[in-house]
């Protein structure tokens, strides 16, 4: 049984592509999202558990799950159908076995055995997520399709998906279920859409961000899934 | 459904919106883990190139590539503009 209230925060960083807008690299998006995921959830008295950069591979994920064993698994990097990353885009977590640089490795997504998982990242829910809940995890909130950021910087631009992704994780350190975390983040996500729908066609000085706004809400919210129990929670109630 | 010209005019009408300065700017990108990402002069690169290789709708979406998303949400959001407008129209 793993332990209520007790959270991993897997954020690995690293010059993944450039961008040079808000930050430098794609990957930075991930870690500002992460990071105010994580003061939220120290501010929230779930105790939190990091693994950071260098610290979020494979093996470290393991010794640690090993020791530690928290219900809430939290992860923002780069994914495929079968595979969440590490630092450096290397194979964190996969389902199928995988072979990279030489090294093979076998499947590993029992590490979600007995945990509610809130991944930000491409595919995995498409068929990582499902064998995942095959063999345990309580929970898996992901996307089946590719995670879409806008970079544009603005409070409603690049700030609006921080605004989405923070609030779904948020929601489950606030004690909601599984299911109404799903249900919020789908209404965020419509939230934004009518925003920016409102938007185009006028003669705003935004009005060119609106398609590129419009399409990335819409795919991440096609994308969006939930897998597992929907009355899972990582908080007791008091 | 529109045309390989109009849904490239759309585009064109677009790009003509972009700030100078942010046209060579990454504006959108994904969490894959062969990541992409787009610039707006490089999507209208693809769709150029798109237009110049197809001749049917079905074709040039697919010589698009990712960007006949983008495409398809131009062509959605005119035609959602223009029911408005048609809309407006009879009211006044």
């Amino acid at each position: 049984m793993s332990k209520m209230n007790e959270g991993v925060f897997v954020r690995p960083r690293w010059d993944d592509k450039t961008v040079d807008q808000r930050f430098a690299f794609l990957m930075d998006y991930g870690y500002w999202t992460g990071a105010e995921v994580v003061n939220y959830a120290h501010n929230k008295d779930l105790i939190v558990h990091e693994l950071n950069e260098d610290r979020a591979i494979r093996n470290e994920l393991k010794n640690f799950l090993d020791y530690c064993d928290p219900v809430f698994f939290f992860h923002f990097s780069h994914g495929g159908p079968d595979t969440l990353t590490g630092q450096d885009m290397s194979v964190l977590i996969c389902s199928n076995n995988f072979s990279e640089n030489g090294n093979s490795f076998s499947p590993n997504d029992i590490l979600l055995r007995d945990r509610v998982v809130y991944t930000l990242s491409c595919l995995s829910a498409s068929e990582l997520g499902r064998k995942a809940v095959e063999d345990g995890c309580i929970a898996y909130i992901g996307y089946k399709d590719p995670l879409w950021a806008v970079t544009i910087e603005g409070f409603d631009t690049d700030y609006a998906l921080f605004d989405i992704w923070t609030g779904g994780a948020k929601a489950l350190i606030d004690g909601k279920t599984t299911e109404e975390v799903y249900y919020w983040l789908k209404r965020r996500y419509k939230f934004w859409i009518s925003y920016w729908e409102i938007i185009d066609g006028t003669n705003s000085i935004n009005a060119w961000k609106a398609p590129v706004m419009i399409m990335a809400l819409e795919k991440n919210l096609k994308g969006l899934a939930i897998l597992g129990d929907l009355n899972a929670k990582i908080k007791i109630d008091d | 459904m529109l045309d390989i010209e109009k849904l490239s005019k759309l585009a064109e009408e677009w790009y003509k919106t972009v700030p100078e300065d942010m046209k060579n700017k990454v504006i959108v990108s994904n969490f894959s883990i062969k990541p992409m990402s787009f610039t707006p002069k490089q999507i209208m690169g693809k769709i150029g190139s798109a237009a110049r290789k197809s001749k049917t709708r079905e074709e040039f979406l697919k010589e698009s590539g990712l960007c006949a998303e983008f495409l398809e949400t131009l062509e959605k959001m005119y035609i959602r503009r223009t029911k408005m407008e048609k809309k407006e129209g009879r009211k006044s």
